[in-house]
């Protein structure tokens, strides 16, 4: 009997303590869609589901695949680094390296060696990238000095570049006005599209879940309540 | 004029003065970082009465830290009378001796700097370096200590001027050889002690000049202060 390995498939208990405040992340998924939701209020346990994910926070218990991939088996021992995982991750609030370029920031997945790259430093990609997300007029420009809208726009570029097997994003639009959301909806709409990458999404607001979920799951309190397709 | 005897003491003892600082700070900036980065990082029990014993020394009256060096390093001291035995090494009354304490006291000035600086870096950014693909080193190199350098390099500069005044605990490890160790501030106490006021003012002044430059120096590099454009 052989079952077709899911997209993605999740199966994972992490118990997380904080003095006397004991939370409980426990959470299933199995999804063959490529866009999938997590909807859920601030508390409810989604961005530690992320971080498991990116293997920013190994589980307790369960396992993770992604397209049939092991990344975490806690029976077999298996728990790959984040580094190794090959999956693209857009913060909440972007994370931005603070110290370097736009330009830089795109290209900062592309060597793993002791050194950013330079300013100067050229590459067709990342170009690419720049261009696509109308950031080249400001490639030399800080993090800090661009509005909301373009640093999210830095944020995928600088995951994309790296041609993750899946992205994760963070409330992406959560930072934003209403006006540039829906804008930023539509480009994230057609970019997931055009590159039909595996895409998860968190976030508290419906609007963002019915837009983007083919999978939506419910999450309240480290639980999967409810899972609709 | 100055007295012959202190315009002949005024080179070597400013070139000792700055050797000792230096190699001072060779060892405050990979003790004082390391130690400020364990802290930072780290939770262990006991971790703030490290950080306590650690900061003692700022508090400390220097004659009191060269009381406890002799006990330790002197030539009956249980680490002096180990180091003359098995390598023939003695530091009391040498230039290292006076490195060694001046390290011991301006240790704190780095020391608690780049804790906080390394406390200030926000964790999510080294995540984000983690998912694009760096190793911890890596993440280390061009994310924590671009981030961190500019506190800990304030700290050293305090360090080094701390250093070329230091006179107490130098004193008491390294003596008053002229031209061997007889630095700066130790001149200025030997040409007062011998009634040569003019001789003093020079060294004095050339103290001052050298501690003026420095802490200007670390003003600029101040991380609460803007950056210039």
């Amino acid at each position: 009997m052989t079952t077709p390995e899911p997209l993605l498939d999740v199966a994972i208990r992490k118990t997380l303590r904080s003095g006397p405040r004991v939370f409980e992340l426990d959470v299933r998924i199995r999804s063959d869609h490529e866009r999938l939701v997590v909807l859920g209020p601030s508390g409810a346990g989604k961005t530690l589901l992320l971080q498991a994910i990116a293997g920013l926070l190994p589980p307790d218990a369960g396992h993770i695949r992604l397209r049939g991939r092991t990344l975490f088996d806690r029976r077999l021992g298996v728990c790959l680094p984040a580094r190794a995982r090959r999956i693209g991750y857009v913060f909440q609030d972007y994370a931005l390296f603070p110290h370097l370029d736009v330009r830089q920031n795109v290209a900062f997945g592309l060597n793993r060696r002791a050194l950013n790259p330079r300013r100067h430093a050229r590459f067709p990609e990342v170009e690419d990238w720049l261009a696509r997300f109308g950031l080249a007029a400001m490639a030399h420009q800080r993090p800090a000095e661009l509005s909301g809208g373009q640093r999210q726009r830095v944020a995928l570029a600088r995951a994309l570049v790296t041609e993750p097997q899946a992205l994760l994003l963070d409330e992406p639009f959560a930072a934003l006005d209403p006006a540039l959301r829906q804008d930023l909806r539509d480009e994230l709409d057609q970019l997931q599209r055009r590159l039909g990458i595996p895409m998860l999404l968190i976030t508290h607001d419906p609007e963002d879940a019915a837009r983007f979920g083919e999978t939506i799951l419910q999450l309240e309190g480290g639980r999967a309540v409810e899972s609709t397709r | 004029m100055p007295s012959i005897a202190a315009v002949d003491a005024l080179w070597p003892a400013l070139a000792l003065s700055l050797q000792v600082a230096l190699w001072s700070c060779a060892i405050t900036l990979l003790l004082g970082g390391g130690l400020g980065l364990l802290i930072a990082r780290t939770r262990f029990p006991g971790r703030e009465l490290l950080d306590t014993l650690l900061t003692l020394p700022m508090v400390l009256p220097p004659t009191v830290i060269g009381y406890y060096l002799l006990v330790v390093i002197g030539r009956r001291g249980w680490l002096g009378s180990w180091l003359d035995e098995t390598f023939g090494i003695q530091l009391v009354f040498t230039w290292q001796g006076a490195v060694i304490a001046a390290a011991l006291v301006t240790f704190p000035l780095v020391f608690k700097p780049a804790r906080a600086a390394f406390e200030s870096v926000d964790t999510q950014l080294e995540q984000a370096a983690r998912t694009l693909g760096l190793p911890e080193w890596a993440v280390f190199l061009r994310v924590t200590l671009p981030l961190a350098w500019r506190g800990i390099f304030a700290g050293l500069l305090l360090s080094f001027a701390r250093a070329m005044g230091e006179f107490g605990a130098t004193l008491m490890v390294a003596g008053s050889l002229p031209g061997k160790t007889q630095t700066l501030s130790v001149a200025v106490y030997t040409a007062v002690q011998a009634g040569d006021d003019a001789g003093a003012a020079t060294l004095a002044l050339v103290t001052a000049s050298v501690c003026v430059a420095v802490l200007l120096a670390a003003n600029r590099l101040n991380p609460s202060r803007p950056s210039a454009p």
